[in-house]
């Protein structure tokens, strides 16, 4: 189509240096109902997926003051336990829905060898131990699942079957994204309802009230910090073998995770599970809706909003005051 | 008296002959060793051998061990062998600095080679520059490397951002020109995205009068959910997207996009996803990009040059894969190109196989390759075609490849080049 000599006349036509600029403002007027409804649905999903990783770090922080910074690498042991066991047994139907329960299950055993031989040992001392040790498991999970999966790329598609779309107000919403919502509101009553009407969930929120005094009533503390601790694990595991379909499965996508659930954690306050339902909401909403007003901020939306709640309400939206 | 001094004697005039015999058994011990063996010709090698971007530095490590093989096996250059040594600079400038440091000052390499992040890659070669050493930049494609801050020491064996995106905005052109004229952009947010953004821009607009951007985003780098970017996308009423994603990012995206529908909404180019290790992870039933323009640099399933294929079967029997990757085809032709300087000038002089190199056709498996005398860029073409899936090869790749003809088209002038540097 285009020959040499018309290449050169159309490269001499057009003067250099064209500032080239979005119509943003342009699309924000046009903006339909439908479409903001799209952006609604898609910071739900989004939100939701955050929060079903940073509820198990809060649960974690809560009961056993210990901000684990491998809760990202346990995320993504999850992710690649669910690939794996998916695509190694393909033969079998509907894999995907045996390696989301069978691997964070996997995930939530190796959380309680961490705990009972690793962690048990250090909550004694100084605080920065735990940061020590917590480093240390990021920097051997992530090489030991390079030994075990190799560093390439993996990545599975929606499963059956969800693997559908389907119609919300005229546009397409793909049917995954709904069950992602839907799976984050179950665990969020989920987790309310074991907190607040089973004997564990008594003790829980005893010992995360008053160690000493639990202790001293008969509970078995290190019992529970094992169970929390592995049901924190479970957590994290389950949010990255949910991901799978969603995202690609590699070296490094725990980092990118971690830093997201430590904004929601700080906004909705450190240990606060319903703040982190909150927190997780509000930073889906505010990335889904933001990038229709300021797309050239989108990276710095979650640190503003980190920023302006510390400034604020440093312990949170609905974390306790602690040092006063 | 007379018998303790005969002892003194004869004691040192034991220990100066144990001295003499010493230092001549030393010296002839060196002179053994020089004749027999010879010093090899050290390669140091930089990149990525640990996380994400492993398999950039392993690839690459492929090629250059495949070239070594041949090349020793031929009784090396000058009757010494070649010899490298891996460094993992794991993906960060200041360990990258201080591996390349240690090379140079501990090692005594006589070249330095590799790289696949830009920055990395600027911190090695500014200290290249003050010392003096040859440094080749396979993977990294900044046009900063070889034009702002270019400079005698450093090459680059390879296509760089501005070729590329360049490529692909010139074949969308040709193709969808006359009817694509509202773009949308979508390009993670740092100095590759930004870049890719702006050269689309300028290099589409060039061909195709009067075009829009509607919207342009800017997600982070490893964003888990495009859901969001994706939605806003279907909302607007642009005819092209552009986007700049590559390895994670690409197939994660395109994972999102193809159920949305995008591919069937807009027509899609995409600058480069990362060469044949992103895409060998798609099968066939996946969502898969069909008809998006995209980049690669080493599409052997379809260069003419038979010795292209031969070359990437070599790669994939030494790295045990089902792809053959454009990392390797880089570090290989990079030895070789090294190789046959050193045999041009008869000598491992820096200065002179620079000025051999300069304005040189270097050989390599997809053909001859010249390198720019002005500012050491390889005219590597920066092959373009659309993505489709064939029976030949389990997973999607570029088809009826195009790059402009010459290359110059799609490097930077030396006018260019000459203005940025100032």
């Amino acid at each position: 189509m285009f020959g040499a000599q018309q290449w050169a006349n159309n490269k001499a036509a057009v003067p250099h240096h064209i500032v080239y600029k979005s119509d943003e403002g342009a699309i924000l007027s046009n903006m339909s109902l439908q479409a903001l409804l799209m952006q609604l649905l898609s910071g739900l999903s989004g939100g939701m997926l955050i929060y079903l990783i940073a509820v198990g770090l809060s649960l974690i922080f809560g009961t056993l003051r210990v901000l684990n910074l491998a809760h990202g690498a346990i995320y993504m042991l999850g992710a690649y336990l669910c690939v794996w066991l998916t695509s190694s047994l393909k033969p079998i139907p509907g894999m995907f829905w045996w390696a989301l329960v069978l691997g964070p299950f996997l995930v939530a055993l190796f959380g309680g060898l961490v705990e009972t031989v690793l962690l048990r040992r250090i909550y004694r001392w100084h605080f920065m131990y735990q940061f020590i040790l917590t480093f240390a498991l990021i920097l051997i999970i992530s090489d030991s699942v390079k030994l075990l999966w190799g560093g390439g790329f993996r990545s599975i598609t929606y499963p059956w079957p969800l693997d559908g779309s389907i119609k919300v107000a005229g546009g397409t919403f793909p049917l995954y994204n709904i069950f992602l919502v839907a799976v984050g509101v179950s665990i969020f009553f989920g987790l309310r309802a074991l907190l607040h009407f089973t004997r564990l969930g008594k003790v829980i929120r005893g010992i995360t009230y008053n160690r000493e005094i639990m202790s001293a009533l008969g509970e078995n503390v290190p019992a529970v910090y094992t169970e929390v601790f592995m049901l924190g694990c479970w957590l994290g595991g389950f949010g990255g073998a949910l991901a799978t379909p969603l995202v690609t499965v590699s070296l490094g996508m725990d980092m990118a995770v971690i830093i997201q659930c430590f904004i929601v954690v700080v906004i909705g306050g450190l240990g606060s599970l319903t703040g982190a339902f909150i927190g997780s909401l509000i930073l889906g909403l505010l990335d889904a809706f933001g990038i229709m007003v300021l797309p050239q901020l989108t990276i710095a939306f979650g640190f503003i909003l980190m920023a302006v709640i510390l400034i604020v309400r440093p312990y949170g939206l609905l974390g306790k005051r602690e040092y006063e | 008296m007379e018998k303790r001094s005969l002892a003194q004697l004869l004691l040192s005039l034991s220990l100066l002959l144990a001295l003499v015999l010493s230092l001549f058994g030393a010296f002839a011990q060196s002179a053994a060793a020089a004749q027999p063996e010879k010093k090899p010709i050290l390669i140091g090698h930089l990149h990525p051998l640990t996380g994400p971007f492993a398999m950039f530095g392993t690839a690459c490590s492929v090629g250059i061990d495949v070239a070594i093989d041949e090349i020793n096996r031929q009784g090396g250059v000058l009757g010494r062998p070649f010899k490298v040594i891996n460094r993992d600079d794991r993906n960060k400038p200041e360990v990258g600095l201080r591996e390349a440091k240690d090379l140079v000052l501990n090692k005594k390499v006589d070249f330095l080679m590799g790289n696949i992040s830009s920055t990395v890659a600027l911190a090695i070669s500014s200290f290249a520059k003050d010392a003096k050493v040859i440094y080749v930049v396979t993977g990294a494609r900044s046009n900063q490397i070889t034009e702002e801050k270019g400079h005698r020491y450093v090459f680059r064996i390879g296509a760089n951002t501005f070729s590329r995106v360049s490529t692909v905005a010139q074949l969308a052109a040709r193709k969808w020109g006359d009817k694509a004229k509202k773009v949308v952009m979508i390009n993670p947010d740092y100095e590759y995205g930004r870049a890719c953004g702006d050269y689309f821009m300028e290099e589409y607009g060039k061909l195709v009068p009067g075009i829009k951007l509607i919207s342009a985003d800017w997600p982070k780098l490893g964003t888990p959910d495009f859901t969001p970017y994706i939605s806003k996308l279907m909302a607007s009423d642009a005819e092209i997207l552009f986007h700049s994603f590559y390895g994670g990012d690409y197939l994660t995206f395109v994972k999102q996009a193809v159920p949305a529908g995008v591919y069937k909404k807009f027509l899609v180019v995409g600058a480069s996803c990362g060469g044949t290790e992103t895409v060998c992870e798609m099968k066939k039933d996946d969502p898969i990009p069909l008809g998006e323009i995209l980049s690669d640099e080493f599409p052997y399933w379809e260069i003419p040059n038979p010795k292209a294929k031969e070359v990437a079967g070599r790669f994939m029997d030494k790295a045990g894969t089902t792809y053959a990757s454009y990392e390797s085809v880089l570090g290989y032709t990079t030895v070789y190109a090294l190789r046959d300087a050193i045999k041009a000038v008869k000598a491992v002089d820096t200065e002179k196989i620079i000025t051999y190199l300069e304005g040189r056709e270097i050989d390599s498996p997809i053909g001859k390759v010249k390198i720019q005398d002005f500012d050491h860029q390889a005219l590597w073409p920066p092959y373009a075609g659309t993505m489709a899936f064939t029976a030949d090869y389990p997973w999607p790749h570029i088809v009826d490849i195009w790059y402009p003809k010459p290359l110059e088209k799609v490097y930077r002038s030396r006018e260019h080049v000459m203005k940025v540097r100032k």
